[in-house]
């Protein structure tokens, strides 16, 4: 049995109120703090959690698979009829629902169905076609790099200041706790200019975050620390080789959308191609931009903590699954905010349970809810509206000292 | 047809799918036609893994006369059959075989490990999910419950 107290959880922040209080005030302070200081049970919050998580193993069955089936049914159609529009986009009508179109198979493809399928939601299916270790998506990251920044560094080490590097991707100060430079001055910029070209920053984000992981290595070796990559993360392949995988898939990607596609419209005429590409360019803006806006407001709004490595040393498993519900956040939404969104306005439930079918989320989420607040572990969910502007707020304030 | 890259031009137009299951989104007989599975090939759910497990761990039978016979696991790709010690993941013994697959987390989270287990029947130390032949599986977290046979 091991009982931890409360670090960072839901009502154990204090005040310094009362310093000039006398000797005998200060003890009777210290009385209420520890009776208000929470005891964290992690064994049996772990055993509950575990519960449910067993609970959805257990009924996973035809109708997760129809759904997932369906879905990528719905997107492809969606894809098709997409380009379909777009070749007919010289009127524009069409051109406009072919964005629409278009955009929505991306973002389908990449949030509830990419994504899910790559964390092995969909291995049990043993359909060949809808596995982790096969499934490559319609954005420019290699899924084999994803795999590396996102599943193993980013959900194993969570907020985890040096070890995630999802910690505002390298760019931004999304945490007092990091040290201010000045180029964080330009971060409101950044922000605006990331959203609009958001599958760049995360096709190249894996090269570039190990490149800085090196960086320090070095830095502290040169300082006659010892220096290790952070636990897990993937020395193989050299930086320049992923860069060199990432241009691989860059250039499909770019080619598939601006060359072949268009290709196929020019038959129908120039205005044809060039509806093809302006629409494609379109749909790809629209999924950055929505798919920037769901993930920025997973880990950054006001609420969301963040740790130290010393925080995570000998960590049990209920407090890894603390860690993960206080380090991400929800936002509200209805079933049509669950598909689009991911079901990322369900993170708390996604980072619990990063290998349960996303289309459960949803149904676990009020007895995970009532689970965390009855073991004092902040539950931090809001609007999308809430939580976004929240995120652009500390974007601001943080771009100064 | 115009070869670019090492993908064709239709594969190219269905990147990063294959442009058989973007066909086969339309009817299922059109997918047939741009080379995917016949119908219905993998629209149904397998059964469930359901062999039969002796009290000792073995597989019912194999090991006859032998119960102390240790399980073995067989790495197809690079031909290398090791004896696995008592609850030993499969990562564990490839590593102990001097394979370097690749791994990630090593607590079963992160699904950098998943490997296509060919034959025998493991266990998912994690949550106790038994896999046979023909799943894939998080070899971080599997130990062998028969002698197994992993694609790695």
């Amino acid at each position: 049995m091991t009982a931890v107290v409360g670090r960072r959880s839901a009502g154990a922040k204090h005040s310094d109120g009362g310093s000039s209080d006398t000797g005998g005030a200060d003890v009777e302070n210290c009385a209420v703090e520890i009776s208000d200081v929470e005891v964290f049970d992690a064994e049996s919050f772990a055993a509950e959690l575990d519960a449910i998580r067993d609970e959805v193993l257990a009924s996973r069955g035809d109708g997760d698979a129809d759904y997932i089936r369906r879905l990528i049914r719905i997107q492809r159609r969606c894809e098709l009829a997409g380009r379909a529009a777009l070749i007919a986009g010289v009127f524009p009508p069409a051109w406009l629902a072919g964005v629409g179109l278009l955009s929505l198979s991306k973002i389908l493809e990449n949030m509830e169905i990419g994504h899910n399928v790559m964390h092995g939601q969909w291995d049990w299916l043993r359909d060949p076609s809808i596995n982790s270790s096969t499934w490559d998506w319609d954005n420019v990251c290699p899924a084999d790099q994803w795999q590396h920044t996102h599943n193993n560094m980013h959900h194993q080490w969570t907020n985890v200041h040096g070890y995630d590097a999802d910690i505002g991707y390298g760019l931004f100060r999304v945490d007092p706790e990091q040290r201010w430079k000045p180029e964080h001055r330009f971060q409101p910029l950044a922000f605006v200019g990331l959203a609009l070209i958001f599958e760049y920053g995360v096709g190249f984000h894996d090269a570039l975050s190990h490149q800085a992981r090196l960086n320090d290595v070095e830095r502290a070796e040169r300082r006659g620390e010892a220096a290790v990559l952070p636990p897990g993360c993937d020395n193989g392949p050299s930086v320049a080789e992923r860069l060199g995988q990432t241009a691989a898939k860059v250039r499909r990607q770019v080619f598939k959308d601006y060359v072949a596609w268009p290709a196929v419209s020019a038959p129908f005429g120039l205005g044809s191609v060039v509806s093809s590409l302006t629409g494609a360019l379109a749909a790809n803006v629209v999924r950055n931009v929505w798919s920037f806006a769901v993930i920025f407001c997973g880990h950054f709004p006001d609420g969301a903590d963040f740790f130290e490595p010393a925080d995570v040393d000998g960590e049990s498993p209920g407090e890894w699954y603390r860690r993960q519900a206080l380090g991400s956040v929800n936002f509200t939404g209805g079933r049509y905010m669950d598909v689009l969104s991911g079901n990322l306005d369900h993170q708390i439930e996604h980072h619990l349970f990063p290998d349960l079918p996303s289309n459960r989320y949803p149904q676990i989420a009020p007895r995970v809810r009532e689970t965390c607040e009855r073991h004092g572990v902040a539950y931090n969910t809001a609007s999308f509206g809430k939580q976004i502007g929240s995120v652009v707020r500390k974007i601001w304030r943080l771009s100064r000292p | 047809m115009m070869k670019l890259f090492e993908l064709n031009f239709l594969e190219l137009l269905a990147t990063p799918h294959s442009p058989a299951e973007l066909a086969s989104a339309l009817h299922p007989r059109l997918g047939v036609a741009f080379g995917g599975p016949s119908v219905g090939a993998v629209d149904t759910l397998p059964e469930p893994a359901t062999i039969e497990i002796s009290e000792t761990g073995r597989r019912a039978g194999s090991t006859s006369g032998e119960p102390d016979a240790a399980l073995r696991a067989r790495f197809t790709s690079s031909g290398i059959s090791v004896r696995m010690e008592d609850s030993e993941t499969i990562l564990e013994a490839a590593e102990s075989a001097g394979l370097e697959p690749r791994t990630g987390c090593r607590r079963g989270v992160c699904h950098r490990c998943v490997r296509p287990l060919t034959d025998g029947v493991s266990r998912n130390s994690r949550d106790g999910t038994i896999s046979a032949a023909g799943d894939t599986v998080r070899i971080c977290v599997s130990t062998a419950m028969t002698d197994v046979e992993v694609d790695l």
